[in-house]
């Protein structure tokens, strides 16, 4: 059988390649992409811990669910968010949007 | 090596290769269409994990669905950073002009890889081996039980996301509805337009004509080029 470590650093190196994304990307559908893929890594997380830790306890499947529910509405809501901001400045550049900063 | 091991380094490998091209493609549709393919490996983990109902709505919800509004949005949003990009760390390059600036987010997501590691190799997790039978699902993760658990002692947060999706939907729908629309929808005295089957899209068909277009042909000039 798979020892618990493999799947707890499969889903640490998913995650720090979407935080490396989330860094270096200037357009926003790519960092909402990198975004994604955070989000699967910490749902690995959860089942590898329910399948080793607590096979009895749903909460972890749970979680999941409801992490799966978020991410959806979040791409909906952010894509939204972004086909404004392209159509009123022809960019999705996240450094384009700065009207709050100061 | 036992055969599940070699699926899981497989399914990884994947994974990992598409995550790595979703943040490196230069195009940007590659890089949409490699996390559809790295969530495909991801579902496999779930499998591995025995959570085969997380596996399939993995598939239903990421590849499905998150995957294709993504693309959507790549294609809608026609701007020059769909096109072919300039490679990571140029904005960093221009603005400190120092060679060792551009590694700052790498070195950023390694030290966060390795702060996890560490963590991880503390706390005795990582030989730990499943408890109960390898291939039978634990109770957990049972279909049944996920269902019990979701509609008896988890109902009200159920509901909470059921509105949260709904709110979600419209809130998306009026953000990105074209100022037209909402002018019929309000019912503003400056609006002649009466809605109608397709009134929304007459409005776009009047900006369409000057901005798509080209757009477009530009884009389908890029795509044969590569």
């Amino acid at each position: 059988m798979i020892p618990l470590g493999y799947f707890l650093g499969f889903g640490v190196l998913l995650f720090a390649l979407g935080l490396y994304g989330v860094l270096t990307q200037r357009s926003a559908i790519r960092m909402v992409m990198a975004i994604e893929l955070m989000l699967n890594a910490a749902n690995i997380n959860f089942l590898a811990f329910t399948r080793y830790l607590y096979p009895d306890d749903p909460r972890g499947a749970i979680w999941a669910i409801f992490v799966m529910t978020v991410a959806a509405a979040e791409v909906a809501v952010g894509l939204a968010v972004i086909l404004v901001l392209s159509r009123r400045r022809q960019t999705i550049d996240v450094d384009a949007a700065e009207e709050m900063k100061h | 090596m036992s055969t599940t091991l070699l699926v899981f380094f497989a399914l990884a490998a994947i994974s990992l290769l598409a995550a790595w091209r979703v943040v490196t493609d230069p195009q940007i549709m590659h890089a949409g269409l490699w996390m559809g393919l790295c969530f495909v490996g991801v579902a496999g983990i779930f499998l591995l994990l025995t959570a085969e109902f997380l596996a399939g709505v993995q598939i239903l919800v990421y590849v499905g669905a998150i995957t294709t509004i993504i693309l959507f949005g790549i294609m809608l949003s026609d701007v020059e950073e769909v096109q072919p990009q300039e490679p990571p760390f140029y904005r960093f390059r221009r603005r400190f002009g120092r060679w060792w600036q551009p590694a700052l987010p790498l070195l950023v997501a390694a030290a966060f890889l390795v702060a996890l590691f560490t963590i991880y190799g503390q706390a005795g997790w990582s030989d730990l081996q499943p408890v109960g039978p390898a291939a039978s699902t634990p109770a957990g993760l049972d279909i049944p039980a996920i269902g019990h658990a979701l509609f008896g002692p988890y109902a009200l947060p159920a509901e909470a996301a059921s509105v949260l999706l709904l709110s979600a939907l419209l809130g998306a729908l009026v953000l990105a509805m074209r100022e037209e629309t909402l002018r019929v929808f309000r019912g503003s005295p400056g609006s002649s337009r009466v809605l109608q089957p397709g009134s929304g899209m007459a409005g776009r068909e009047v900006n369409a004509g000057e901005t798509d277009h080209p757009g477009q042909d530009e884009k389908k000039e890029v795509g044969a080029g590569t």
